[in-house]
């Protein structure tokens, strides 16, 4: 389903841009359809900037990433707007990731809007509802602000939004790695559940071992902006090969 | 009551006095402008030969001038050309200039470059410079006046909307309302023009002020309003060949003009250190 062949990117830093990170360096690894596909790493190992470039919100240097066999990284920008709910995205920090001025109803109506999925003011209001109604947020608070309401609730908010638009693809790029442990297992809870209803493929970005080992079938390992080890969740936790993985492996508590 | 004092010395504490008396005095002024016709004793373009040079008096509560008019009534009628003026220059300035730096901040590369460094070169200008090479280009009179100062007043609102939005287009809720298929135009006008609002407001109500003054100079120079329509400039203008015997000509449109721009200014500070209060002085340091 999406293909990503020998991506690479780096950036060019210092005063005579003659410093170069290579934050992702020639990975490839694909994602099935219906499979939840974990990619792990430490900090700064590129995992942010895969999911950004998967988002076309960066070009890659080199490399593909395909989708359904289209090539994403050199699509136009109007192409990429009815892509846009194939693909979605949520981020790792809930409150910004609405805006500001903006309040819990208004953002959560916002995809029903663009792609005209309701014929009227009631039936918008109606999807709304329900999208409020299936996360537990009460209806009360979508007169609120995004800053008014709590991490959680903004987290499975903007997880019901991004699927409002039925993706084919979810991007969850470290989805709960601000919140609380309490939390964070209402929304692995919420994707999985998702997931199972609707089917649809993950890419789940995360460096906490835990919470892929919860959730993933496959796993890739990354560090350093390459992949040093991809497989099933079972291999890599249980027989990790690679010298990274079970540093990894060892240092969690 | 001792309640009500301290209520007092704390709203004073926290500054917002600016605000209040500044918006106190702009209601004044705007109501003046509203009410002119009926505070007005004389028509202001009425002649009397007979009562020139007189000095204030019941009749004539400023004085006359040269020809006789009513110095107050001209006042009152120059507050209408004033802010009207002002207000026009300052809507249309922020306006040209918030969408020029909203769109071009947005877009990045080098299209911005080239219209900022525009800009820059622009604000490196004088204002009463420029508006006087563009009113002698135009010629005289109240709408060149206006595209006179616009010209130049943009270019403040274009610096800065793009600076704002420089600083939030990489915000996390940008790129979320990218990802759920919003293009360039809905981004800007639905998310950025309302975090860039405020802080644009702020500085057209901080902008009036200098507005008015720049206005009274360049009709002081003979460039705005044309006699006999009272503008404060062109009066201050005519009263300084009698200002040895007859101070009040000059003094009461000059008087006006200070206390609008005073009050404007008041009000725009006011309001900057309600809404932005990184800027505001702590005077509780506890």
């Amino acid at each position: 389903m999406l293909e990503v062949t020998n991506l690479c990117k780096s950036f060019e830093s210092g005063f005579w841009r003659n410093k170069k990170v290579n934050a992702v360096d020639d990975i490839s690894f694909q994602i099935c359809e219906g499979e939840i596909f974990g990619l792990i790493g430490g900090s700064g190992c590129g995992k942010t900037t895969t999911s950004r470039m998967i988002m076309g919100f960066l070009k890659p240097d080199s490399g593909s990433i395909r989708y359904n066999g289209r090539e994403l990284s050199t699509m136009k920008k109007n192409e990429w707007l009815k892509m846009r709910r194939d693909i979605q995205i949520v981020f790792q920090n809930p409150q910004m990731t609405f805006n500001p001025r903006s309040t819990v109803y208004n953002c959560c109506a916002e995809p029903i809007r663009l792609f005209h999925l309701a014929k009227s003011r009631e039936e918008e209001r109606s999807r709304v509802y329900e999208m409020l109604d299936s996360v537990g947020v009460s209806r009360d608070q979508s007169n609120k602000y995004p800053h008014e309401i709590s991490g959680g609730q903004a987290q499975r908010l903007s997880i019901v939004r991004a699927l409002s638009v039925n993706p084919k693809l979810l991007i969850c790029d470290e989805p709960t790695s601000m919140l609380d442990v309490s939390v964070q297992a209402q929304v692995i809870a919420l994707i999985k559940e998702k997931q199972m209803e609707k089917g649809i493929s993950i890419l789940y970005v995360s460096h906490d071992l835990d919470v892929i080992k919860a959730v993933c079938q496959r796993v890739a390992v990354m560090n350093n902006g390459k992949i040093v080890e991809m497989g099933s969740a079972d291999e890599i936790f249980n027989r990790p090969k690679h010298s990274y993985t079970q540093q990894l492996m060892s240092s969690a508590i | 009551m001792k309640n009500n004092l301290n209520k007092v010395i704390d709203f004073l504490n926290r500054k917002n006095v600016m605000l209040f008396v500044g918006g106190a005095c702009c209601t004044i002024l705007i109501l003046v402008t509203i009410l002119a016709p009926i505070l007005e004793l004389h028509d202001p373009t009425e002649m009397n030969l007979s009562a020139s040079f007189m000095a204030p008096c019941a009749n004539y509560p400023f004085g006359t001038d040269n020809l006789g008019r009513c110095i107050y009534s001209r006042v009152i009628e120059g507050s209408r050309i004033s802010l009207t003026t002002a207000s026009i220059v300052v809507i249309l300035s922020a306006a040209i200039g918030t969408v020029v730096g909203l769109i071009f901040g947005y877009s990045g590369g080098i299209t911005d470059a080239v219209v900022m460094r525009i800009v820059d070169i622009f604000l490196a200008f004088p204002t009463i410079v420029f508006a006087l090479a563009v009113s002698t280009v135009l010629g005289t009179g109240q709408k060149n006046l206006i595209i006179a100062i616009c010209c130049i007043q943009w270019t403040r609102y274009a610096r800065m909307a793009r600076g704002e939005v420089v600083l939030l287009k990489n915000a996390e809720y940008i790129e979320a309302a990218k990802a759920m298929g919003n293009n360039k135009f809905q981004i800007i006008f639905k998310y950025l023009l309302p975090n860039v609002a405020s802080k644009i407001l702020i500085l057209m109500s901080l902008d009036i002020g200098s507005i008015i003054l720049y206005c009274a100079s360049l009709s002081f120079l003979g460039l705005g309003a044309q006699p006999p329509s009272p503008d404060w400039g062109a009066m201050i203008s005519d009263g300084k060949d009698y200002l040895r015997f007859s101070p009040w000509m000059s003094l009461f449109p000059g008087l006006s003009i200070a206390f609008s721009a005073l009050s404007f200014n008041m009000l725009g500070d006011g309001l900057r250190d309600l809404i932005d209060p990184r800027m505001r002085e702590s005077v509780n340091p506890e």
